[in-house]
């Protein structure tokens, strides 16, 4: 069974706030923690990279030298490889 | 009683027609508690913003701390500013870029609508000191859901509680619990490296350094600059990026490096070579937007839309290297460098200065093409005002809430004189009061620089903006701000021409600008723009009336109980002598702070020096210094605050007439009044924080000789009245403070100038202050401003307060703020229009500074205190600065309530 996304993993989530955000496929806001739609198309995200290594809960290494954590998006980092699904 | 009207006029019953105050000035107010003469709205494209906004929190982003630290680190060994440069392009290249539908102008702080972040890099014990703390809250924060603290309501755009995934920073920001870690590694990173720390450590080594801790833990001095705000209160330039395009300035960058290197003075090379490294950061940052706008355009199915998002893209990539081709083209550069100059700080009170004036070249052409239509231009203006309010500021704690109320301060400024003296007021000018009006917005603020040759068209779109009730525009006076100009600037060169050119930084910090020989189409136009650094920094806020407590109780604060200053031992046997050792005093505290703020500046200066504003700011890119280095063309610009000063001359003319002169009681019968704050309860007990609503202690626990003293002690002349008795003291205490502020020194080695504005700092120095000689009662809120009458003692009309304010030459000194309440009926018609006008003149004309206007019911101000949730969008002055009722502190709310009301102005 897959892990569920949310809103806030998504690509096409635009933020707002901390709380919520704007979908730009469905055209609505939407709540940054809930269940994403069929949609889902993964952001670009320190977590989501190859070069990213979790150390913890809410860091990790970035190219296994620099910390960095797993959350950042990483749409504009030049280094960025998308992980294996 | 009018209908409607029971909430305030029965608690001024309670305690305020009990103490004798009067909260009410004229004619009883006939309309409804809710009237507004003057109501307008956007346009359907800003009003679908201003509702995003209004349903937004103000959000933290840790992206760009997050890319300048690692790239700090990276280049240990780096020369300094280049260091900084480096940090800066990389934190500005990898910002995260969002678009949103409807938004003609982009590009943000953060991705969050209402984003900021913290900057280590200035100060991060404040995260040290509450890591535990916030890590046990992110805990408990999953018990609660992120619904139930996202409820509208008090607070507004405020994150004041945690829950779920979300964490309050302040009780003001949200922040994602998956960011405190990286947060708190980045803290413990800067940690004995921050301007902060290195500024501490050696600012302990000014003598008498104790004294300054202790200043500032009994609130006497409200903050220190070098790490809070070091940049802000001050004008923008965007003269080299409008003509010469970001390639422009990279080319002329080029030709000073083939200048300079290898020759002496090398400092210039290192300059020129992080100027060009920070406005590479700045295109890689508007190329990020242009690319996410074409992204959003490829899958955009609305025609509209789609080609609104190519339009961006389109511009964004052509002004990321050449000047601008039009109006559209002119606002979105201007907006750019403007958040990018807020992104290399932590800056409040940027000021646009006179944007009107401008940008009016562009606008003008356009207009005349036919290219562009007024509509169009309310359309632009109005999306520039959500972009303005968007603006936060996350400074530290006591900063954003005890002094800011959360605002920004940027100032647009109208009118004032041209180059060649004649009326500068443009048509452009009137659109943006009309746009002020359309959108009411907190940002930015709007300023008339009020001069005889304004315009009367202007002068009266002004009056109708100010009776919106927005609490924008301010009235300043031209001529007195264009005085302390040449007066301050002249060693530095300050000619009368150049004089006119200058403009509002912050709230109200006058500021020096220049004239720049902007060429559109083989015409000159000269423009205004800022030509000093940021002129509000120094020592921050005197809580004046606690000084007053220090002299009374022979140098001990006695809310903590602790020593200040040294005993001075005296029997204050007469006025003269008390006065004396007030100054004294008060020159003692300033001393040491204003030492202790430089080493704390030139720390700042040193560790992350200005390159964005430095590379806009005459005369930084000539000659080759950042602005920390005194690259401007003026740099008189540190200044010594205070705040408090009505309640403190007013306490004086008590003294002076119960203790002294008429021997009505003793200084040890007032002292001991004073600490049984006159027999009532404290402020804070009654959760009141005005003198409208106060109790009584229990008659058994009061001695009835407090309500005595306490009686004469109201009695005693008050200020605003036009009475001689207490304005002499006034004129006194200001031609002594003007006077002795140039004693001192800035980081420049130039004499500092005093500064008269209160911002929201008469709250939290008020509650830190007992009772004091004019009757005020302890931990009730100052009053606001520096020559606003105490609520509830001006009683002689609108004319008798101006009459006392302007005992003084207000040109002394950077600024003074009157602030007065007035009710919309006073004003009502073109008639009540005529009136009002009359009336701002009338105190410009007499040489008063400024002159605000809330213009608005108390009875609603009370209702929106009981029902925030019915008032989300209401706006009002408060000191210099609009905000949202609903984002104010209740002291704040309370001693807004409690301002005398104007029911008519004649």
């Amino acid at each position: 069974m897959s892990e569920p996304k949310s809103h806030v993993d998504c690509e096409n989530y635009l933020t707002i706030d901390v709380f919520k955000g704007f979908c730009s496929q469905g055209k609505t806001m939407v709540m940054a923690d809930d269940d994403a739609c069929v949609k889902f198309h993964p952001a670009m995200k320190c977590k989501q990279c190859k070069k990213f290594t979790p150390t913890e809960e809410t860091l990790g290494l970035c190219m296994n030298k620099t910390v960095a954590y797993p959350e950042m998006y990483a749409k504009t980092c030049d280094w960025f490889e998308q992980k294996d699904p | 009683m009018n209908e409607g009207s029971t909430a305030f006029d029965e608690t001024s019953k309670k305690t305020g027609n009990e103490l004798g105050l009067s909260f009410k000035y004229g004619i009883s107010p006939t309309s409804e508690a809710g009237y507004r003469e003057i109501e307008k709205e956007p346009c359907p494209r800003v009003k679908a913003i201003r509702d995003l906004y209004f349903e937004t929190k103000s959000s933290i982003s840790m992206e760009f701390p997050y890319w300048y630290s690692r790239r700090w680190f990276e280049l240990e060994g780096e020369v300094q500013i280049v260091r900084r440069a480096e940090a800066l392009k990389s934190a500005f290249s990898h910002l995260t870029p969002i678009i949103f539908p409807g938004e003609l102008l982009v590009m943000g702080k953060t991705h969050y609508l209402r984003g900021s972040y913290p900057m280590p890099w200035l100060s991060e014990s404040f995260f040290m000191s509450v890591e535990d703390e916030m890590y046990q809250d992110a805990l408990k924060a999953g018990m609660v859901s992120a619904d139930q603290v996202t409820k509208w309501g008090k607070g507004g755009g405020n994150v004041t509680e945690s829950g779920g995934n979300i964490l309050s920073v302040a009780g003001k920001f949200g922040m994602r619990k998956d960011e405190l870690s990286i947060l708190i590694k980045l803290a413990h990173m800067w940690k004995d490296k921050s301007v902060e720390d290195i500024g501490h450590k050696y600012e302990m080594m000014v003598p008498g350094y104790d004294i300054k801790e202790q200043a500032m833990r009994s609130v006497i001095c409200m903050f220190d600059s070098g790490y809070t705000i070091p940049q802000g209160r001050e004008v923008m330039n965007y003269y080299y990026p409008l003509q010469y395009g970001i390639g422009g300035i990279i080319e002329m960058c080029n030709e000073k490096i083939a200048e300079t290197a290898g020759l002496p003075d090398m400092d210039r090379l290192y300059f020129y070579r992080a100027t060009i490294i920070a406005l590479e950061g700045i295109q890689r940052w508007m190329l990020n937007y242009a690319k996410e706008a074409r992204r959003l355009a490829a899958i955009e199915q609305n025609p509209g839309q789609k080609r609104e998002y190519q339009e961006i893209g389109d511009r964004l990539e052509w002004l990321s290297e050449k000047p601008p081709r039009d109006f559209h083209d002119a606002l979105q550069l201007h907006w750019t460098f403007h958040v990018a100059v807020l992104n290399e700080d932590c800056i409040s009170g940027l000021s646009p200065g006179r944007l009107g004036q401008v940008l009016y070249p562009w606008w003008r052409r356009d207009m005349k093409r036919g290219t562009l239509t007024r509509e169009r231009t309310m359309e632009l203006l109005e999306c520039m005002r959500m972009k303005y309010t968007e603006l936060d500021c996350f400074a530290s704690m006591g900063v954003v809430g005890g002094v800011l109320s959360g605002n920004t301060f940027n100032n647009v400024c109208l009118g004032g004189l041209a180059k060649d003296g004649s009326d500068a007021s443009n048509e452009l000018e009137l659109l943006i009061l009309e746009s002020g009006m359309t959108c009411m917005s907190p940002q930015p603020t709007l300023t008339i620089l009020y001069d005889e040759r304004t315009s009367e068209e202007l002068l009266m779109k002004g009056v109708e903006c100010t009776k919106t009730g927005t609490g924008y525009p301010a009235w300043i006076g031209n001529q007195t701000g264009m005085s302390f100009i040449q007066k301050n600037y002249q060693d530095e060169g300050m000619t009368l021409e150049e004089a006119r050119s200058w403009a509002i930084g912050g709230c109200l910090e006058t500021s020096p600008c220049s004239w720049s020989p902007l060429k559109l189409d083989g015409e000159t136009h000269w423009i205004p723009g800022g030509s000093g650094p940021a002129t509000s920094v120094g020592v921050h806020f005197l809580a004046t009336p606690k000084i007053l407590e220090l002299v009374l109780f022979d140098g001990v604060d006695q809310r903590t109980g602790e020593r200040v200053l040294p005993a001075h031992g005296r029997n204050l046997d007469s006025y003269e002598e008390l006065w004396e050792v007030y100054k004294e005093y008060f020159s003692e505290i300033v001393r040491v702070v204003a030492l202790c703020n430089n080493i704390q500046m030139d720390a700042w200066r040193k560790i992350c020096p200005s390159l964005i504003n430095s590379l806009l700011k005459p005369d930084c890119l000539t000659n080759g210094k950042d602005l920390g280095q005194g690259g401007c063309r003026f740099n008189t610009t540190f200044n010594i605050e205070v705040c408090g000063g009505i309640n403190l001359v007013n306490s004086l003319a008590s003294l002076k007439k119960n203790v002294y002169d008429e021997e009505n009681h003793t200084l040890d019968e007032l002292r001991s009044a004073l600490k049984a704050n006159f027999g009532y309860r404290l402020a804070d007990e009654v959760g009141s924080y005005s003198l409208i609503e106060q109790e009584k202690r229990e008659e058994e626990l009061t001695d009835p000789r407090w309500a005595k003293i306490h009686r004469q002690c109201l009695d005693a002349p008050k200020y605003g009245n036009d009475n001689p008795y207490v304005d002499t003291i006034l004129q006194e205490w200001e031609e002594w403070l003007c006077a002795m502020s140039h004693d001192y020194p800035s980081m420049y080695d130039k004499p500092m100038y005093s500064t008269q504005i209160s911002v929201s700092t008469h709250g939290p120095q008020g509650a830190a202050t007992i009772a004091t000689p004019d009757g005020r009662l302890g931990g009730t809120t100052y009053a606001d401003g520096s020559m606003s009458a105490y609520p509830g003692t001006d009683r002689n009309g609108p004319y008798a307060l101006f009459a006392s304010a302007t005992c003084w030459d207000h040109s002394n000194a950077q600024n003074s703020q009157l602030n007065m309440k007035v009710h919309p009926s006073a004003v009502r018609g073109r008639e009540g229009a005529r009136k009002f006008l009359e009336l701002i003149r009338a105190y410009l004309r007499q040489g008063g500074f400024h002159i605000q206007f809330n213009v608005v019911d108390s009875k609603m101000l009370r209702s929106a205190q009981e029902h925030p949730e019915n008032y989300r969008d209401l706006l009002i002055r408060v000191a210099g600065f609009t905000q949202y009722w609903v984002e104010l502190s209740k002291p704040i709310q309370d001693e807004v309530i409690a301002r005398t009301e104007y029911g008519e102005v004649a």
